[in-house]
């Protein structure tokens, strides 16, 4: 690696675009999120593709989870990255690009509770489509009943403390991230996520008779 | 699984358990249609104004070409014969015969001639607005336009070969409606043929007046030719004719 490195940098070997392009990636390494999207911002849009498909699913579970509305998701989703492509050019890597992107499929969700007060509620996401086919009856029905008791309890969460278990699952957030993105500060995302965690582990954990 | 899934930086928070088991109902994907919706929409946004200007701006250079190209050959087609009003007619031979050796003056002296003395349809300048409307039917014709015929024996255009629209709008620019279609079309045909006799820059040197009548010969009116020489020789009786 180190070898290939000093290749890399060597003056003979150096490709001259990489010193006009500060953001050019080595041949090496996974290009970041940052720098794929400054190569969008220059018109590169192979680089927005594999930015897309980088985060795409996961906005998606997002949106999905916190709307609990199929099209609804996908209007908040289309529109999140149709913000993204405009704002582009004024795109500046100062921060990560999970951040930047989640904050704003957050914003979208606000502005779309803000427009529809009547929130539907309406749940049309299915939990148990594929179940594991290794397990046996009864474990399989318990893992079943497990995920439908989490599926519930996510459902029932305080719209707060599901934004940030989602931050944190989906989007791979710290607690730093996730305050920047809800507009909260650290303590409150950190206790936002405590009593979301509690409330979900309960669910799960709870006796199959109970339920 | 999901293999896009990012790990969480800090997952001292989330019970393991939780985790496994959201993970393993949140395993939704996104829609292709969604897919293909922002990806055309990235590329669209990348591509330069200019080129996404063409998409919409090409059908409607076409059509705009197209409806100019149709407008063009319709106005061609269905042009008001109006439009020729400026025709330049010569002047003399409008309205009265051509003048007679009988009519015209005697000439006494080698003097130009006066105004007064020419016949009274070449001092005629202004057409009247019968004849005009009549050459503007002389379009359909392409021939140049001239006066009204001095005789029906110029008459070489038959009802047959004139246009049904000149016709009609000869007939409501005119108004005249007892006049017949063989003098209508004479009228308008027979112009074409018709030269002026001499013109009053003509007849002011003996040499142009010469050329005028040898002209008139070979165009084969002798009638006029003759009353020209006629009034050549008063002028000047000593010439040799050419």
């Amino acid at each position: 690696m180190a070898a290939a490195t000093h290749v890399m940098t060597h003056p003979e070997f150096r490709v001259p675009r990489a010193a006009a392009v500060p953001y050019a990636l080595k041949m090496d390494e996974t290009p970041e999120d940052s720098a794929l999207m400054l190569r969008y911002r220059d018109g590169d849009v192979a680089a927005f593709e594999v930015l897309y498909r980088r985060h795409n699913n996961a906005l998606y579970r997002y949106l999905l989870r916190l709307c609990h509305h199929r099209d609804t998701a996908e209007d908040i989703f289309q529109d999140v990255w149709g913000k993204i492509i405009k704002s582009r050019q004024n795109y500046r890597p100062t921060a990560k690009f999970s951040t930047f992107l989640y904050r704003v499929a957050h914003n979208c969700f606000i502005d779309h509770i803000r427009r529809n007060k009547r929130h539907s509620h309406t749940v049309d996401i299915e939990p148990d489509k594929q179940p594991d086919p290794g397990d046996q009856p009864e474990a399989l029905a318990e893992r079943s009943m497990a995920r439908r008791r989490l599926d519930a309890a996510l459902r029932a969460l305080p719209e707060e403390q599901r934004d940030v278990f989602l931050l944190h699952e989906e989007a791979g957030l710290n607690l730093d991230q996730i305050a920047s993105v809800t507009g909260a500060n650290r303590e409150t995302a950190k206790s936002r996520l405590r009593y979301a965690v509690n409330k979900l582990r309960v669910a799960v954990n709870e006796p199959a008779e109970t339920s | 699984m999901t293999e896009d899934r990012i790990r969480p930086e800090s997952d001292d928070e989330v019970d393991s358990l939780v985790t496994r088991t959201y993970r393993e109902i949140a395993n939704e994907l996104t829609p292709e249609h969604l897919n293909k919706a922002v990806m055309q929409q990235a590329g669209d946004a990348a591509r330069p104004r200019y080129l996404r200007s063409v998409s919409w701006t090409r059908p409607m250079a076409w059509a705009a070409t197209v409806t100019l190209c149709v407008a063009l050959v319709l106005e061609i087609t269905n042009a008001p014969v109006s439009e020729i009003s400026d025709v330049v007619l010569p002047p003399g031979r409008l309205d009265a015969p051509a003048p007679s050796a009988t009519d015209a003056p005697t000439l006494t002296s080698p003097e130009p001639l006066k105004a007064e003395a020419l016949p009274e349809a070449m001092q005629e300048a202004e057409v009247p607005a019968e004849r005009k409307r009549t050459a503007k039917m002389s379009k359909d014709f392409r021939q140049p336009v001239a006066a009204k015929p001095a005789s029906a024996e110029e008459f070489s255009m038959k009802d047959d070969d004139m246009p049904g629209q000149a016709r009609e709008i000869a007939t409501l620019q005119t108004g005249d409606t007892n006049e017949t279609d063989q003098e209508l079309g004479a009228r308008t045909i027979s112009a074409g043929s018709a030269e002026p006799s001499c013109s009053e820059t003509d007849v002011t040197k003996p040499d142009s007046w010469l050329l005028c009548i040898q002209k008139l010969e070979d165009a084969g009116r002798m009638v006029e030719a003759s009353e020209q020489r006629a009034l050549y020789d008063a002028a000047y009786p000593a010439d040799e004719p050419l």
